[in-house]
This record gives structure tokens, sequence and C-alpha cells, in this order.
């Protein structure tokens, strides 16, 4: 019995360790969190929905599915505020426009950003039955998604949107291969524009958000909302250390922008969540985007556009003459 | 030797291991699996439909892709088609097939032809198609709105209503009531054709959740099937008000997400589910039975519980469009306990059944299946009391008690009250511990073993033996067969049929079989399942045996039952016969029908219910015979290539094509889902080949050579079940003529045949007229000259004539007158008449002396000049020698003339290249005073009439001159003359003479005739009658030598 509770164990860290979560284990990011659209913004969530693409490579011909844990808002993970009255909607889009319209490449959810086929949708309110449990859209076939040429794959976009409420409702995603199991697809990732996560309540855990830097990107400009001026935010790059951004105070934006170096295109930033150990800040809620110099937005990869960036020290060797 | 702990430890497990119940796994159907590996372009199958030529379409999340029952066609018509796959489709009422395509596009199969629509630029997922009872399509998009495209194919594109209400389905109730699906539940919209639907009112009878299919049967009624919230049955009431059934709560599939809704020909509503498979609801509609339901899933063979759509085609085959490809149920008759669980294993050995379990017997022991879906299933091994050992025969008696036959452990009787087996039987004789059959009958056991056939009296438990030692052929008994009259057959290796008893035999003469098992049809005829030589029907008198040429799936049987439907059922290895036994039509089910393991000896068995079930080595195979399907369908037939002289040619009905000599091809198909490789094909050219061809199963004909024609080829087939398609389908070949065999190249040549020939004609008439003219020119030349030719020679033949005349003047002048002859005979006359001017015959007649008188009548040769000559030169010398004293008679005259005749003539000379002129004579001599009369003649005879009778005397019988010879001899010849004789001496001109009716010639005969006729007469009567009818005789006939008569009466 206790080699069989070992493997199990060990079952279990392996299917996590491979899966494709949103957000990912090199994220260390406890949950995305949207809350109803009747709530404040200064609880940490800019536009009470998040946007976010899932990609499927080409390869790839089997149904996919996308899971959604914990959708409804009440239970333990959640966060209330007053009593449980709030409903989120969960949509998935595919086909054409569904990643292709500018729209839904934006921060905010304004214009066509419901853009493209609506695959399946649910609304889900305080539903103890979907608490601390796993929600699955699907199947779908990969080619429903949208086809992106530059992606090399088929992309979905799942929208969680508070239609009611005030709470907020903290949940995950998983893009797997199986309607009831999280099994990841080989070559897959999940991107947004806008990211809105939970931190995590302990100082010492550090999060990260991977931005990607394609050669076209000459500076940049990185937003973040709700900080609540709890701790620091660095980034590391290839060529940065741990450059210190500006960090947003209670229910504000803050921007910090520079310029990129050349041996940063084409490589992730890794931009770093580092709590403040006093005050301990509990249930804090971000938001953090990036744009180009043109206003593009850019996008945040779950797995990191080759690989979590390390900065590379430049030694300086002279040949002695 | 095995040491007794290894044995312990297996031997506890099964113990253990058989003391509990082991549920039997669900059994599977027939269903037939595509996927990948079978061709179809990608797994998720969206939707399927059948077109007119039967073909298969499958909406794939790549392409669209044709099915043929072999092959998946992806996307036939590829430079046609929209790129994005299609996701749902719908069969119109005018057979045509909409196809609604992932991102907006909108295709129509019509006539074989893919059509694209234009979609009025949507660009999101088309998700429903609808027709309104005026034939009008509705296709909604999920974002943009409805497209109304009526028989026209005019388009009307509808948005304003549809805003912010992404669209999931739509549909129509059979009142025409227009049902829109969104994502938020159910609502109906007001909608007449032409004009934009108007959204009246939100269904709450529905849950607001997403709406996936809206489906409306008539009055069977409108169900709406959503995702997660199970399916619904609409309803309306008297006042417009919609109310629902949830017909998930009572048909197992709760909240199910429902995709999509089927009623089949049999008012069975399937439902197609994502994550549960498909429910079959059968009864629903019928308020006096219970529904049932069944469940198809991918634990039964379905291909996925993710089911898009179900589709039943016009063979009313099931098919099923999953998210793992297509799946096909065949026929339903069919299902399969795969395997059971652990330690009964799947070879199923033996079957019988009881009204409540179905009893198998394996490996390992006996399983119990329950009839009621897994209640009371049980194992039964050694826990309960059975050997561990192989169970091979099974039967029931009605005391509750279960008879169990072993492979090597005897018989055992299992309780089933007390759920325990008890050994029966065992035997020091390990042969007699194989059973390999049991029956009962009247409380008597019978078990079939290898060493002969033991009879067990259950009463008094007396056990009795039959053998080869009691008559029977051999001691291996297959199996025992209790007929209709209570005799037990035994079946063994033997040259006849016997009974356990051997009382009663049916012999088959001249070979020994190895019977397996024996069972009667429903007229009692006993039919025999053989190992090698297939199965034997036998009567009294009769064998019929059926082999794999008469279509049996192998000679080699292991099993045989006579099915509740009457057909004969053998089991054979990896495969099934069933025969008719009136027709002896043969229908084999292998692989094709899920088949997968050899059928076991006797493990074939019937339930009360009529189920056959057969033991096989894979599981145990069911066949409910209520739910076969006997296919009715004939092959639809396409033709899937032409191919002209190695060239690919555009499909059609009819070929026309230039003159010339062709190499056809064609394939074809008959389009047959159930059994696509069974169906088997006969075809013929019209025109060419004068009988259809043989039966089979190679789909396509070839022709080396095809000239000019007409043809028609024509195809026809047949299904599994010997199902012929009604009318063949029909392919003209139409090759031209070559140009020489064309009416207009026959008008052409007539006319220039007609050219020619007027050309030829006119040619003709111009030179026949230039030589007419030549001609006349010539004639006239000649004319001339002729006339100058005429005038000569008339003038030389006057010329001529008038020397002849003149020479007649001289020839007449120096014949005697008539009046000397009438000095002397007063009656006399001379008819003189030559036959030119001048004459060969001359006479003549004197006195030579006073009293004879010399009469000469002469017949020179030739006629006209020559003869003239000739009788002027013969007068001269007759003249001359009549006068001379030294001839005396009539001979010597004759002899002296021949002599001067010759010798005037110089033919006593060389007579070589000399005259052979003569002349024929006659010299008759008178004496006036005493009448006698002396005659010679040459050649020449007289009639005389002498006495009152006219006498014929012939003359010598050689002429005067012509040719010396020695033998020339004249003699005198007298007769004594009276007053009133007469003397006719006549030439050779008048009986030569040719004439009368018939142009023949006079003769003699007739000139006698004449002469008796008129002798009589007067003389000079005579001389006119003579004449008379010498002309008369002549007539218009030309005369043909000088014609000299005289006669003179004494």
């Amino acid at each position: 019995m206790r080699y069989t509770i070992i493997f199990l164990i060990l079952i279990s860290i392996c299917s996590e360790g491979f899966s494709q979560p949103v957000p990912a284990p090199d994220e260390n990011i406890p949950y995305l969190v949207t809350f109803g659209a009747d709530s404040e913004t200064s609880w940490g969530d800019d536009d009470f929905s998040q946007t976010f693409f899932f990609l499927v490579p080409e390869s790839h011909t089997e149904p996919v599915y996308i899971r959604v844990y914990d959708p409804d808002t009440g239970g333990a993970i959640d966060e209330i505020n007053g009593y449980w009255n709030t409903r989120t909607n969960f949509s998935v889009y595919g086909g054409e426009g569904a990643h292709s319209d500018p729209d839904a490449r934006e921060v905010d959810p304004v214009g066509n950003y419901r853009s493209g086929n609506l695959l399946a949708s649910r609304t889900f309110g305080n539903e103890p039955e979907w608490d601390r449990r796993w929600y699955t859209f699907g199947p779908f076939s990969p080619t429903e998604g949208e086809f992106q040429e530059q992606f090399g794959g088929y992309v979905f976009k799942i929208i969680a949107e508070g239609v009611e409420g005030d709470d907020g409702n903290l949940y995950r995603y998983f893009l797997s291969t199986s309607p009831s199991q999280n099994i990841a697809i080989e070559g897959a990732n999940a991107f947004a524009y806008e990211y809105t996560f939970r931190m995590w309540d302990d100082p010492s855990q550090i999060s990260h958000i991977y931005p990607y830097i394609d050669e076209q990107t000459i500076s940049v400009r990185i937003s973040n909302f709700d900080w609540d001026n709890d701790g620091i935010i660095r980034l590391v790059s290839v060529a940065r250390q741990g450059q210190t951004l500006k960090v947003s105070g209670d229910d504000e934006w803050a921007h910090d922008e520079f310029s990129i170096h050349l041996e940063e295109r084409n490589t992730s930033l890794d931009i770093q969540f580092h709590k403040s150990k006093d005050p301990i800040v509990r249930n804090n809620n971000v938001v953090i985007n990036i744009r180009n110099q043109y206003d593009q937005t850019l996008p945040f990869y779950v797995i990191p556009i080759g690989g979590v960036p390390q900065y590379k020290y430049s030694i300086g060797v002279r040949p002695k003459n | 030797m095995p040491r007794p702990t290894t044995l312990i430890i297996p031997v506890i497990t099964a113990i253990l291991m058989s003391l509990f119940s082991f549920p039997v796994q669900s059994q599977e159907y027939r269903f037939r699996n595509y996927g990948i590996e079978e061709g179809i372009p990608h797994r998720i199958v969206y939707t399927v439909t059948q077109d007119g030529s039967g073909y298969l379409w499958a909406g794939t999340a790549t392409y669209l892709t044709r099915f043929n029952g072999f092959e998946f066609e992806s996307n036939p018509t590829r430079d046609s088609l929209p790129s994005d796959f299609a996701r749902i489709s719908y069969r119109d009422s005018q057979n045509r097939i909409w196809f609604g395509h992932e991102t907006g596009s909108i295709t129509v199969l019509k006539n074989n032809r893919l059509n694209v629509i234009d979609n009025q630029g949507i660009i999101t997922r088309i998700t429903g198609i609808a027709e309104d009872h005026a034939g009008n399509i509705l296709v909604a998009s999920q974002q943009h709105g409805i497209v109304v495209i009526d028989r026209e194919m005019n388009i009307t594109h509808y948005t304003s209503n549809f805003s912010n209400l992404p669209v999931t389905a739509i549909g129509f109730t059979a009142d025409d009531q227009l049902l829109v699906g969104t994502f938020e539940g159910l609502y109906k919209y007001s909608y007449s054709a032409g004009s934009e639907p108007v959204r009246e009112s939100f269904i709450d009878a529905v849950p607001a959740a997403t709406i996936e299919t809206i489906n409306s049967f008539g009055n069977k009624g409108t169900f709406v099937g959503t995702r997660d919230r199970g399916l619904f049955r609409l309803v309306i009431d008297g006042e417009n008000r919609y109310t629902a059934k949830n017909l998930g709560a009572s048909s197992g599939f709760g909240s199910a997400n429902v995709q999509s809704v089927f009623l089949d020909d049999r008012n069975n509503l399937w439902v197609g589910t994502f994550g549960q498979g498909v429910y079959q609801m059968s009864g629903i509609f019928d308020s006096a039975a219970e529904a049932e339901v069944r469940r198809f899933s991918s634990a039964n063979g379905l291909a996925a519980d993710f089911v898009y759509e179900i589709f039943q085609d016009v063979e009313k085959n099931y098919w099923f469009a999953t998210y793992n490809g297509l799946s096909l149920l065949a026929d339903e008759a069919f299902s399969f306990y795969r395997s059971f669980d652990e330690p009964f294993g799947k070879n199923v050995l033996a079957a019988c059944t009881d009204d409540d379990f179905i009893w198998l017997g394996g490996e390992s022991g006996l399983l119990r299946v329950s009839k009621n879906r897994g209640e009371g299933d049980m194992f039964i091994g050694t826990g309960r009391g059975l050997p561990f050992d192989m169970i091979t025969a099974l039967t029931t008696t009605g005391d509750g008690n279960l008879w169990i036959g072993t492979a090597g452990s005897g018989i055992y009787r299992f309780n089933k009250g007390e759920e325990r087996a008890y050994p029966y039987f065992t035997s020091a004789n390990s042969l007699e511990n194989t059973i390999n059959d049991l029956n009962y009958s009247k409380g008597i056991l019978h078990a079939a073993t290898n060493s002969g056939v033991l009879e067990f009296n259950l009463g008094t438990g007396e056990l009795s033996q039959y053998g080869t030692n009691e008559g029977l052929p051999h001691n291996h008994i297959r199996s025992l067969y209790l007929d209709d009259s209570g005799v037990n057959w035994v079946s063994t290796r033997s040259n006849r049929l016997v009974d356990i008893y051997n009382k009663n035999t049916i012999r088959i003469a001249g070979i020994e079989i190895d019977f397996v098992a024996v069972t009667q049809d429903h007229h009692g005829r006993f039919w025999t399942a053989t190992n090698g030589n297939g199965v034997i029907k036998i009567t009294n008198d009769t064998i019929v045996q059926l082999t794999t040429d008469e279509g049996l799936h192998s000679n080699f049987c292991y099993s045989m039952i006579t099915g509740s439907d009457g057909n004969i059922w053998v089991g054979h290895r990896m495969g099934l016969s069933r025969i008719d036994p009136d027709s002896y039509f043969v229908r084999t089910y292998s692989t094709e029908s899920g088949i997968r393991g050899d059928f076991n000896f006797n493990s074939a068995t019937v339930t009360p219910d009529g189920m056959l079930l057969f033991g096989t080595t894979e599981g145990l195979v069911k066949y409910d015979l209520s739910a076969e399907k006997t296919s009715f369908a004939e092959p639809m037939l396409n033709i899937t290539s032409l191919q002209i002289s190695d060239e690919e040619y555009e499909l059609t009905d009819r070929v026309s094509l230039p003159y010339g000599s062709y190499k056809f091809r064609i394939e074809f198909i008959g389009l047959n889902y159930a059994n696509p490789d069974k169906v088997l094909y006969q075809y013929k050219l019209l025109g060419y080949d004068l009988d259809w061809s043989d039966l089979s199963g190679q789909r396509f004909a070839y022709y080396s050579r095809l000239d000019d024609g007409n043809f028609e080829f024509l195809l026809r087939a047949y299904n599994a079940e010997g199902i012929m398609t009604e009318f063949p389908l029909a392919l003209s070949i139409i090759i031209d003529k070559p140009i020489w065999k064309k009416w207009y190249f026959f008008l052409f040549v007539f006319a220039i045949a007609g050219l020619l020939l007027f050309l030829v004609i006119k040619i003709r008439e111009r030179n026949l007229r230039l030589e007419k003219e030549r001609i006349e020119i010539e004639l006239a030349i000649r004319t001339r000259e002729v006339v100058e030719q005429k005038v000569e020679i008339e003038h030389k033949n006057r010329d001529i004539t008038d020397s002849i005349n003149y020479a007649q003047r001289i020839q007449a002048s120096i014949l005697p007158p008539i009046s000397k002859v009438e000095e002397n005979f007063n009656e006399s006359f001379v008819f003189y008449q030559p036959r030119d001017i001048v004459s060969g015959d001359f006479y003549w007649f004197d006195v030579v002396s006073s009293n004879k008188f010399l009469i000469v009548c002469a017949d020179s040769t030739g006629h006209g000049v020559p003869g003239a000559f000739m009788s002027m030169i013969g007068t001269t010398l007759i003249k001359d020698i009549c006068m001379r004293p030294d001839v005396n008679s009539p001979s010597e005259v004759l002899a002296t003339l021949d002599r001067e005749i010759t010798s005037t003539l110089n033919q006593n000379l060389d007579p070589a290249g000399k005259s052979t002129d003569g002349m024929d004579i006659t010299v008759c001599e008178l004496d006036l005073n005493t009448r006698y009369m002396r005659f010679a003649s040459a050649m020449r005879p007289i009639m005389m009439l002498h006495k009152g009778e006219l006498n014929y005397i012939r003359g010598s019988r050689c002429s005067i001159g012509g040719y010396i010879t020695e033998q020339k001899a004249f003699e005198n010849q007298g007769f004594q003359l009276q007053q009133g004789d007469i003397i006719y001496l006549f030439s050779d001109g008048y009986p030569d003479q040719f004439g009368g009716p018939l142009g023949k010639k006079y003769k003699m005969v007739r000139l006698k005739n004449l002469l008796e006729d008129i002798c009589h007469k007067p003389m000079k009567e005579q001389h006119d009658l003579i004449k008379n009818d010498f002309n008369l005789w002549k007539g218009d006939q030309e005369q043909v030598d000088d014609v000299l008569f005289m006669g003179i009466k004494v």
C-alpha cells in the first residue's frame, strides 16, 4: 500500500510536469482571475475579461479539449465580495478571425474581440459541482481553430468574461487531448496579450511571465495595473540581469518604456514579480501587458519561446600582448 | 513432476476467484469502423449523408470525402470546393445535398456536381440548414444571420434580427414554425417565405443552454438536443405555448450533450451524444409499448463515444459520424460477447439456455449469463464442485439440474438451486470421460464420448453403452441429435447415418464421411455437417451435397443448428454459413460481419426466444433473428472511370467518338455498404456481346477494339442477398462511321457517279454524234461509191443479163421444138423451167432412123451459165452421137457421150485439178412401129405408165463425165409399150425442190403419188398440174435447180 501511494503521487506529479496548464509551471502563477462585471477595478481586474489563445500545431490531428479548472465562482478558491453573485462566461472561439482580427489581439474587450466561430460557450455561477473540478469544452478538431501560418498551427481563443456580480473567479486552463484527463499536446502552447492573474500570498514565491520580443521590436512599453506597490517587478533577459520596472499602486496603471537590445530580439523576456515580505499583501490580483514601438501588443507565452531567458554574462577578455 | 506448491497457488487462486460473481463483458455489435487506416482523410467526421447515386458523403475536419464502400475519395472536385471543411449537411426535398462549411461557405451537390453558393460574405460557421414547406432553403450562420435560397436560387440575406445572437441550430416544426437555437436557449421566430424572420419569443420550456440540434419528424414531434442538458421533445398546446419533455431522464442518457437526433425507418429514435455514444430508443411513439433503450458506445464496437451525426442509408444501414471516424452498423442481428472476465476467458466450448440464463462452457469452468442485463452472472469453477477441466457439453433437464460434460473428467450435475456441481459419472476408461455431447429425453441422458454412447437412466441410475460392439460404425461419437420422432442419431465417421441403437440407418453409398453434426429442417429432412465434405442433405433416396462450390464458407464444419427462421446454420473456422433448405441459397458471414474466432464443436444452441448462440474461440456470437435485416436494396450502379484508348474520359451517359478503333476500359461499382465485397456484376455491350458476361466481382470491363457503330454498355449487379438491379445501368457509346459509310458520302458518290455518267453519256453522245457525222460522211462516200459501183454493177449485170438472155436464146434455139415430139406422139409435154436464165438441164429428141425416136433428158452439173455450157456441150455431143451410125442403142449413146464428155473436158488426162463436171442423163429410144422402148440412163430414173400401172425404173449408177472409172456401165432396158402408155423423164430439179408447208424436199415419193394421181389425165392437163404442183410446192422458196420434166404418151 505504501508503494502504491508513492506511485500515485509520482503519477500525479509527472502529469502536471508534462502538462500544458495555463498558467504554466514556469510562470509560477497560482490562478488566472476574472471579476464579475459589477465589480470595482480596484479589486485588480481592469476590464473583467481575459482572453487566452491556445496554439495547436498543424501536425496534431486528434481532437483537442480545452479544460477549465474551477470555472464557477464560489467555493474555496474564488474571491468573495459579500456573497457569491458572480456569473462568468467562458467562450471558445475558432475559425477565421479568432486571432487574426486586430480586436482579438487587443487588451480591452472592445470592438470585435469575440471574433471567429463561437465553438462553445458556458456561463457558470456559483455551482458547487464545478468547484475544484475541471469542466471540459470540446472535443474540437484542430482544424476548427484559425490557422495561423506564422505560428505553424491552429489557434483557439477562450474568453473568460464576468457577466455579472462582483466576486473574483479564479481558474486555470488546460489544453488536453482527453476530455477527462489533462494530457498535453506535443508542441502546443498558449499565449495572451494581457495577463490578469492572482499573485501568490506567499512572499517567497516569484511569478513570471514571458513576453516574446520579435525581430521587429525596437522598444517596448510594459504596463501593470493594481500592483498595490506589492514588492518589485524585475525584468530579466539575455541582455538584462534584472532591470526593475515601475510598479503600480492600487487601482492604477504604471507604465515603463525602454529599448530592446539587439540580442533580445527573437527571445522571451522574463518579467518577475517579487512580492514584498512586509507587509504581506494577500489576494493581490494584477494585470500586465506589453506593447512595442508601434503600440502593438506583444504576446505572453506560457511556455516561453526559446526557453526561460538566462542572462548571458559578457566578460571582457583582451588578448595579452 | 511439479512441486505441490506450484499447483496449490493456481488452484487456490481459481477457487477464490470462482467464489465470486464475475460480470460478463458487454456485448459488441457488428460495427464496421472507418478511420485513417481505412483512408478517411481525417478522423473527425462531422456529417454523413448519401447522394442520389448512392455515394456516401462525409464531412471531415479537413475535406469533404466521398465513399463507395471501398475507398474514400477526398475532395473529388477539389478545385470547385471552398477551402474550409463541411460541417453540416442537409438533403432537401429535391434530393439536393447542401453542405454548410466551417467558415461560412455553402455548397450544394446536384447532379453529381458540387456548386458553390454565394454566401453573401458570411465568414462564420454554418450552423444549420432547413427547408420550409415552400421548398426554400434556410442556411443559418453562427454570427451573420440567415441566408434564404428560393427554388430559383435567388439568395436573400437576413441579419438584423440575429445580431448579438449566435445561432447554433435551426429547424422547422411540423407546422412550419421556425425555431432558432442559440448558445443561450431556443427561440421561436415568425417566418414567412419572402420576408425576414422575426424573433418572436424565447422558449423557456427548454433550458437556456446551447442548442445543438433541432429536428422535426412530422407527427412524431420536434426534438431539441442541448449541450449538457439532454434531449427535449417539444409539444405545443392549443394556446401556442410550448412544453418540453426531457427524454434523457427516462432513457438513460440524462443531461448528455446531445449532438444529433435521427428517426429511422422503424420509428426508432437515435440520439447521438458527446461522450456517451448513441442511444437507440424503440417504442417511444407507441404508448402501449414499453420503450426500449439500447446504447451503442465504444465499449460495444462504436468508433467513439463522441458522435456528431447519425444517418441511415438506402440499404437501412446506420452510419455514425464520430470524432474517431465513421461507424457503420449494417446489421443489428449479430452481437458478440468477445471475451469474458478471467478465469473464464473467451473460448466458448459449449452453450445451452434455460428460461433465465445462458450457460456457457469454457476452458476452465462454466459461466452463467443472465438474460437480464448482468443480473446473476456467475462463473462456476472448481470452487463450486466442477473439476479444473474444459466444459465441452451442456444440457438441462426440467428438474433444476444442468448436466455438464467435460473434456476428460466425465459428467457433472449442477444443481441450479444450490449453485453447486456434483460429479455424476467418471470411468476408468479415459475415453469415456471425454464427453463430446449430451442430450436428454424422457428421463434418459445420452452422452457422446470417444468410446461410444453412454445411456443413463436418471430414474434408476442404470447405465447402458453403445459402441462398435452394438453395431455403431465408430466409437468416436462427435455429437448426438434427437429427431422429431425421438430417434437419437449419432455423428461419427461412417458411410451411413445411424441411430444409437443401430435400428435406423440411412446409407450413403460409396464414400466414408466424417459426420460432425446432424439436424433437421422444418420439413423433417436431415442435414448433416461434415469434416471436409461440406453439408449434406439426406433423404431416403437422395443426398444433396453443398460445398464451397455452392457458396459454403468452408467444407469443414464444426457445428450445425436449425434456426427458428427455418435456415440451417453451420459453424466453420472464422465463418458461418446460413443455408436456405429449400433453395439451397447459401449466405456466409465472416470477418466482415464481425466474426473473429473459430466455431467450436457442438457449441450452437437456440434460446427459447429464438436467438442463435454460437460458441467460438473468440467468445460468444449471438444472432437475433428478430433484428435480422435483409437488404432488398439493389446495388446502386455507377461508372467510376471510363478509359478510352488509355486516356481518361469524362463520365457521361453517352459517349460520342469520331471514327476509329478504340480500346475501352469501363470501371464501375455497385454501391452496397453492408457487403461491398459480395456484389457481383454482369455486363453486356449491345452491338458487340451476344450475352451477359459471367457473374464476377470484377469491377471493370475491357474491350480491346471497338470500331464504328452504336453500342450500349449495360451493367447489372447483385447484392449479397442475390437482389439484382431492376434496371441495368446503360452507357451509350457511339463511334462515328467512317466518311465512306455516311449517307452524304453515298449521296456524294451517287452524285459524282451520276455526274460521271452524265459526262460519259454526254461524251459518248458527242462521240457518237461525231462518229455519226463521220459515218454519215463515210457513208455518203461509201454510198456514192456503192451507187457508182451499183451503177457499174447494174451496167455489168445488165450486160451479163443481156448476154445470158442472149445465151438463153441460143440455148433455146438449140433445143428441139416440142412440135417435133407432137408429130410422133399426139400427147406429150415438156415442162422446162430453168433456175436461172440459162439452164443446165436440156432435152433433145429426134427421129434417128426411120422408126426410131430418140428422146434425151439431161441434167448437167451446175446450173445457170456453167450448166448452160455443159448443156451446150451435151446437146452438141448428143446430136452428134445420136447421128452416128455406130451408135445403135441408148446405152451406147451414153457410153459414147461419157467418153466424149470426158475427152471434151479433158477429164481423161490427169484428173488432178481437172473438171469433174458431167451430167445425169436419160436416153430413151422408142420404136415408132412396135412401140418397143429401150432406154439407158446415167443416174436418172424414169417413170412409166404401163398397162395402167406406174412403174419406177432405175437407171445406171454412173454419171456421164465427172471422173474416169472402169466400172462405168450403161445398160439398156427394154419395154414393150402399149398404146396409151406414158413415159416420164425428169431431172432432179423437180423432186429436190424445197418447199411445202414445212420447207422440205418434194422427193420422189411425192412425185410418184402425183403421177399416179394425174397419169390418166390428158397430157396437157398433166403438164399444167405438174407445173402448178411444182410452183405451189416451191411457193416463196427459191428454186434450187433447173427443172426439166417430160411426158410422152405412146
